[in-house]
């Protein structure tokens, strides 16, 4: 009896580490700003940035969107939810803008810590980091 | 003394400079695919068919699939280096060498690109023709599931113009778009109708996409007349050129499991004939269907394409090379009023995307010439051809 008592809440532990776990890949991303930038974006206006087709903040300055490199789960999570495009897609949209000098793709770091801190420091930069890595070096520009 | 420190100290500014100011990127891409014709037709004069994959390649051997199995006529190699030269201006230059053209070495763009505003670029220089979806790419294999884009409708021999266009890009609502004119000249030599020359070619194309959808339309026109040894000159030489339009229109759906896209285009060369009949014409009319379905890693594809080319009065068939302005129709031979030249072709394929900067292609392309009787009964059904070929397609 003890035993499946135990077996009963393994399980419902099992599962409730399963729903936090899809909920933080789902859910988890947020566009990041500097603390000084207190703009607000939409999901298309972020997705038109990281696209390279919007330079500037709705009505502000330039902006500069910083990328995670193409093999990050962030990067993956954020170009299906944000740019709708699986890593294919965007392979194949910067290959046609960067062969005909249209356009070239956002710069890239490794971690999210080094995206953090690019954008803690530059009022023009955003950026994707998971909801869990959030801090007061930064600022939560767009959350889906 | 004093003017030797100064042509110094101008010297060593000129070598420091660019390292320090100039932000230069180089990227690169390339093709290298072996194919032969599986079933050619045996022609009048002992000859069988071949075929030429790259329109704008010149006419020569390498240009040609027949046979043996060659190298040449799809494999490429280009490199591009871009150069910004402060926030608003950059350069960008793209040399391709071509097995097509024997490894000889071209410039495919070279332009300055100067920023009006974020969302309003100017280019000055050498640009690629906006005719179609993939013009601006289509050196580039590996941003498109095909081994080269259906001939039928990417049949164009005029690949690039030297002149100024303008790109504003821009949206409304969940649309985005982008607008396109341009203006310039542009000369293509050794074609079979000797130097195409257009003057005052321009166009605009507009672009609209919602996330998986992508709509395109481009309008161009131009006065075009040629040189040459052909005898063609004073048919359309430069006191009396033919005014051609083009246009083309495409739709594409991309849901990154499915492709599915279609383009059409039109040509009406606008002959006007100095000479005596007059009022001879050509006009060209082409369209593809193409589906594609991802499996993991492999894209097989299918692609349908036709192309008809309508000659006036005047004409010949050894001549149908569907270059824009055509002045194909000026050769006067046979009567071949309003007769046809009609081709149409089905490509299978499968692209393998083993890396992410590389895939491999494997396609086989069935072409079938559909003529009328009065150009295929002298010259052969010289359209009739099967081609295999594979290959790979990287960037870097």
């Amino acid at each position: 009896m003890k035993n499946f008592i135990e077996c009963k809440l393994f399980c419902l532990m099992f599962l409730f580490s399963m729903l936090l776990a899809s909920n933080s890949s789902v859910a988890g991303i947020v566009i990041i700003s500097h603390p000084d930038n207190n703009v607000t974006l939409s999901k298309k206006e972020v997705q038109r940035i990281f696209l390279g087709k919007l330079k500037t903040f709705p009505g502000k300055g330039p902006v500069i969107p910083i990328d995670l490199s193409q093999d990050s789960s962030h990067r993956i999570e954020f170009s299906k939810d944000i740019l709708k495009k699986n890593m294919r897609q965007v392979s194949a949209y910067w290959t046609r803008l960067i062969f005909t000098g249209k356009g070239l793709p956002p710069k890239q770091v490794d971690s999210t810590e080094e995206l953090k801190k690019l954008v803690a420091r530059n009022p023009d930069a955003i950026g994707y980091i998971d909801k869990g890595s959030l801090d007061d070096t930064v600022r939560v520009a767009f959350e889906d | 003394m004093k003017k030797i420190v100064t042509v110094l100290l101008f010297a060593s500014g000129l070598f420091t400079l660019p390292l320090q100011a100039a932000d230069l990127r180089w990227s690169g891409f390339g093709s290298i695919v072996l194919g032969k014709t599986i079933d050619d037709e045996p022609l009048p004069g002992g000859a069988n068919s071949t075929y030429k994959p790259d329109a704008a390649a010149p006419n020569v051997d390498s240009a040609y699939y027949d046979n043996n199995w060659s190298m040449k006529p799809d494999t490429l190699f280009g490199i591009q280096v871009d150069v910004d030269l402060n926030d608003k201006l950059s350069l960008t230059s793209q040399l391709v060498s071509k097995g097509a053209n024997n490894y000889d070495t071209e410039i495919e763009w070279l332009y300055a690109g100067y920023e009006l505003s974020p969302k309003l670029v100017v280019n000055f220089g050498k640009q690629r023709l906006p005719l179609y979806n993939y013009s601006d790419f289509q050196d580039v294999g590996f941003a498109y599931h095909w081994t080269r884009p259906p001939l039928e409708v990417y049949g164009e021999e005029l690949s690039s113009y030297e002149g100024v266009s303008s790109l504003y890009v821009d949206s409304f609502g969940d649309w985005d778009y982008d607008a396109q004119v341009y203006w310039g000249n542009s000369t293509t030599d050794g074609t079979p109708l000797g130097d195409v020359n257009l003057k005052d070619l321009c166009g605009a194309v507009l672009t609209f996409t919602n996330e998986e959808l992508k709509y395109r339309l481009s309008a161009h026109r131009a006065e075009v007349w040629t040189d040459g040894d052909t005898g063609l000159a004073t048919l359309v030489d430069e006191d009396s050129p033919s005014k051609a339009e083009f246009y083309s229109g495409g739709v594409f759906y991309d849901t990154g499991e499915w492709l599915v896209g279609s383009e059409v285009t039109y040509m009406d060369a606008g002959l006007i004939q100095a000479d005596t009949d007059g009022g001879t014409f050509v006009s060209r009319k082409t369209w593809m269907v193409t589906a594609a379905y991802r499996i993991n890693d492999f894209l097989p594809h299918i692609t349908l394409s036709k192309r008809e080319i309508e000659l006036a009065k005047d004409g010949t068939e050894s001549f149908l090379t569907p270059t824009l302005g055509a002045a194909l129709a000026a050769i006067a031979s046979e009567p071949l009023d309003g007769a046809k030249q009609i081709s149409q072709t089905i490509n299978l394929g499968v692209r393998w995307d083993f890396h992410p900067q590389a895939a491999l292609k494997l396609d086989y392309i069935r072409r079938a010439d559909k003529s009328d009787d009065v150009i295929v009964d002298g010259a052969g059904k010289t359209l009739n051809v099967d081609v295999l070929s594979v290959g790979m397609d990287f960037i870097f």
